[in-house]
């Protein structure tokens, strides 16, 4: 099938070209989400809403982007959607902590299940200090490191140009050493 | 509390290499038809729900506030009148019994 086929198919409301869609995307649509959010449940969950967007608003898709591409922008902007709503949610639970009452405030380790085994204390070490970056170098991010995006693509998700994406990705990694030797809880 | 040295942080820096992405688990079409098909039925029982309980509620706050404004208008006169035949005795001197 090919991407116009698909296209017109999710138009037309065909459960092939919808079924279709599913299995060649899940796992990037997963792999991408769960590094954001990097919570399983919670990255199925955002997973299949993605799709869901995607089925309920195609009619939306102009083609002026790869499907791909399209379906990468709903996907972050989801994740970072629900990362806002959490982080709000904290700090209601600060606020409820001073009043006495006890709420989970904080993510449990995380570990990417594609990382090696020799690297994964690393990597759940480098996951959490991933949190305390802007958005937008947190996204670019996880995007090259994870999903293996180039900068190009990663660029054109983000709607920006190639020259912010090195920029983001300059400064993330300038924070992130400052984040890892600072005397910062990790 | 921890701080890194700089070998440290390059080699956290660099735990990402070689990453292999993470498979979304098993029946994904599956649990999205569910939840589109749940999507679907909640939808439809809210278009039937949500105005006539948006209208029953502006209803319920117009009976009130006609209610409201009814009494007041009625306490109203009856102080009006009241006041008015007490104020007319008061100036002629009649007895009290015409008053009330």
């Amino acid at each position: 099938m090919t991407e116009t086929e698909l296209i017109q198919g999710l138009k037309n409301k065909s459960e092939a070209a919808f079924e279709h869609l599913v299995r060649a995307y899940q796992h990037k649509v997963y792999n991408v989400v769960l590094g954001l959010v990097q919570q399983e449940t919670e990255a199925e969950d955002l997973a299949q809403e993605v799709f869901i967007q995607v089925y309920l608003y195609i009619h939306s898709f102009k083609g002026e982007s790869k499907l791909s591409t399209w379906i990468y922008r709903i996907a972050t902007t989801k994740a970072l959607d629900h990362i806002r709503k959490r982080n709000t949610r904290k700090r209601f639970g600060q606020v409820l902590r001073i009043f006495g009452k006890e709420e989970e405030l904080e993510l449990p380790e995380f570990n990417h299940p594609g990382i090696a085994l020799e690297k994964k204390e690393m990597a759940a070490i480098l996951f959490r200090a991933l949190q305390q970056l802007p958005e937008s170098q947190r996204t670019a991010f996880i995007l090259i490191k994870t999903e293996g995006l180039s900068y190009e693509e990663t660029s054109i998700i983000m709607q920006t140009s190639v020259k912010a994406i090195e920029a983001y990705m300059h400064r993330a990694k300038q924070q992130l050493r400052k984040i890892l030797t600072a005397n910062n809880e990790v | 509390m921890k701080k890194f040295t700089v070998s440290e942080v390059e080699e956290i820096l660099n735990s990402m290499d070689g990453i292999q992405p993470a498979e979304a688990p098993l029946y994904m079409y599956s649990k999205i038809r569910n939840r589109l098909a749940t999507k679907s039925t909640d939808t439809g029982n809210s278009f039937q729900v949500k105005p006539l309980l948006v209208i029953g509620m502006l209803l319920g706050c117009m009976i009130i506030n006609i209610w409201i404004l009814s009494q007041q208008k009625q306490n109203g006169n009856a102080n009006t009148s009241n006041s008015s035949i007490v104020d007319f005795s008061s100036e002629y001197g009649l007895n009290d019994s015409y008053a009330n």
